[in-house]
């Protein structure tokens, strides 16, 4: 039986994502801070699951959570590594260590738990890395900068990784949702354009990762939406995004 | 930095050439202390200049305030105001209109409207950057 462990599994996209697998048959580890919410998804998924309680930016807590993990369950066969933290914030109250701790979830996060499993899975020569980047990653979105970079650095990242591991037996897939139901954009002030629901996310990133899919995009009509912004030039997208974006603070829009 | 520059620089420094040596600096803004408490309990101080929001106070220390437009639009960022009130900007029309909108409590100031005026301001942080928002 292959095991998943999976970061930021307490609630959103993470949890319903550690139920997609369970549910076809995979061994899960379930990571993340809130020990009651944890050991509430495993109890109700039963044998074959697991938890551990880590802060994804402190290294040894979170290596010590998968080691932990990885003797309770096996060896990691796939780390999803995608707990992830943001809020809309305009760049007239940029701060360092605002950003910083974005970027210690976001970036840092995924980084510890890569470098927690990568040795394994070379010795094994099979596996899979994957983290949960954002369509937020194509193109520093208004009033999202520390969250867009965040992502951008997520989606770099792996597409590096994938082309060094791939000879080596190992797969990298970067997960780009646009918006879905969760803790997280329950938060956002704005419209969510053809935001998906939670369990439609998760099966289709499961079904993604298992395909080995070097991406897995999804809602394809944000996707195309936003591969399209990509190519727009620098004058038009400043003052386009600055009206039209959904993350664009309306005061400041109008 | 052209050669020209950088002789005019030493120039100046060595006192050769008459007139003002460098552009006229802003006055300095006065620094405030502005506590913040944390729903974990926990509480930490931040120097605030003189007209900084309480956003972007807290977004220098270990907890910094949730926010979602940073334009008092939509009242994530709102905080309860212990001590130090009238050291606030006063709240504008748009603020009072957002907090009658979304159902903030009098009480509380949206913190990216409130600007620092004076020392002695202690608020509680609701909503931290990266943890479950708290209900007021
Ligand atoms: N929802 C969307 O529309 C959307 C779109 C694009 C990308 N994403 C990305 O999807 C991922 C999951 O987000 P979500 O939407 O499912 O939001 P969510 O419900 O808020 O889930 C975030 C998860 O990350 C965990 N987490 C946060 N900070 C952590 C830390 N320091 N250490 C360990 N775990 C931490 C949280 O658990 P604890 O609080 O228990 O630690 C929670 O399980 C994030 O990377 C997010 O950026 C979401
Ligand atoms: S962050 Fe939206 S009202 Fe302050």
């Amino acid at each position: 039986m292959s095991v998943a462990i999976i970061t930021g599994a307490s609630s959103g996209i993470g949890a319903a994502v550690a139920v997609e697998f369970h549910r076809r048959g995979w061994k899960v580890g379930l990571i993340a801070r809130r020990d009651d919410l944890l050991k509430e998804h495993v109890e109700a998924m039963g044998e074959g699951a697991a938890y551990a309680t880590a802060d994804v930016a402190d290294e040894k807590g979170l290596t010590d959570a998968i080691l932990k993990l990885e003797s309770e369950l096996g060896p990691c066969d796939l780390m999803f590594a995608n707990a992830g933290i943001g809020d809309g914030r305009s760049a007239r109250h940029f701060t360092s260590a605002n950003t910083l701790k974005i970027m210690n979830v976001n970036c840092a996060g995924v980084i510890h738990a890569f470098a927690a499993v990568l040795p394994g899975m070379l010795k094994r020569g099979t596996g899979t890395l994957s983290a949960t980047s954002s369509v937020a990653g194509f193109r520093g979105l208004p009033n999202f900068g520390p969250y867009s970079a965040s992502k951008s650095y997520v989606t770099s990242l792996l597409e590096s990784m994938r082309i060094d591991l791939r000879p080596h037996g190992v797969g990298v897939t970067t997960v780009h949702p646009g918006f879905v139901v969760s803790e997280l954009t329950s938060r956002n002030a704005f419209d969510m354009p053809f935001l998906v629901q939670t369990d439609k996310a998760a099966r289709i990133i499961v079904k993604g990762l298992l395909k080995g899919k070097s991406e897995v995009n999804f809602p394809w009509q944000m996707i195309c939406l936003m591969k399209f912004v990509r190519w727009v030039p620098n004058w038009l997208y400043d003052r386009v995004i600055a009206i039209a974006s959904p993350t664009t603070p309306k005061k400041e829009a109008e | 930095m052209t050669p020209f520059g950088i002789r005019k620089r030493l120039k100046a420094l060595l006192g050769l050439e008459g007139g003002s040596s460098s552009a006229p600096q802003p006055p300095a803004l006065p620094s405030y202390d502005v506590v913040f408490d944390c729903p974990d309990g926990s509480t930490y101080t931040v120097s605030a200049k003189e007209g900084d929001s309480l956003v972007y106070a807290a977004g220098r220390g270990p907890q910094p305030i949730s926010t979602g437009c940073t334009d008092g639009t939509c009242g994530t960022c709102r905080v309860d105001v212990l001590e130090g009130a009238e050291f606030l900007t006063v709240a504008d029309g748009h603020e009072l209109k957002t907090k009658a909108d979304v159902g903030v409590p009098d009480a509380q100031r949206l913190a990216c409207q409130s600007g620092v005026l004076g020392a002695g301001v202690r608020v509680k942080i609701t909503n931290i950057l990266g943890e479950e928002p708290i209900d007021p």
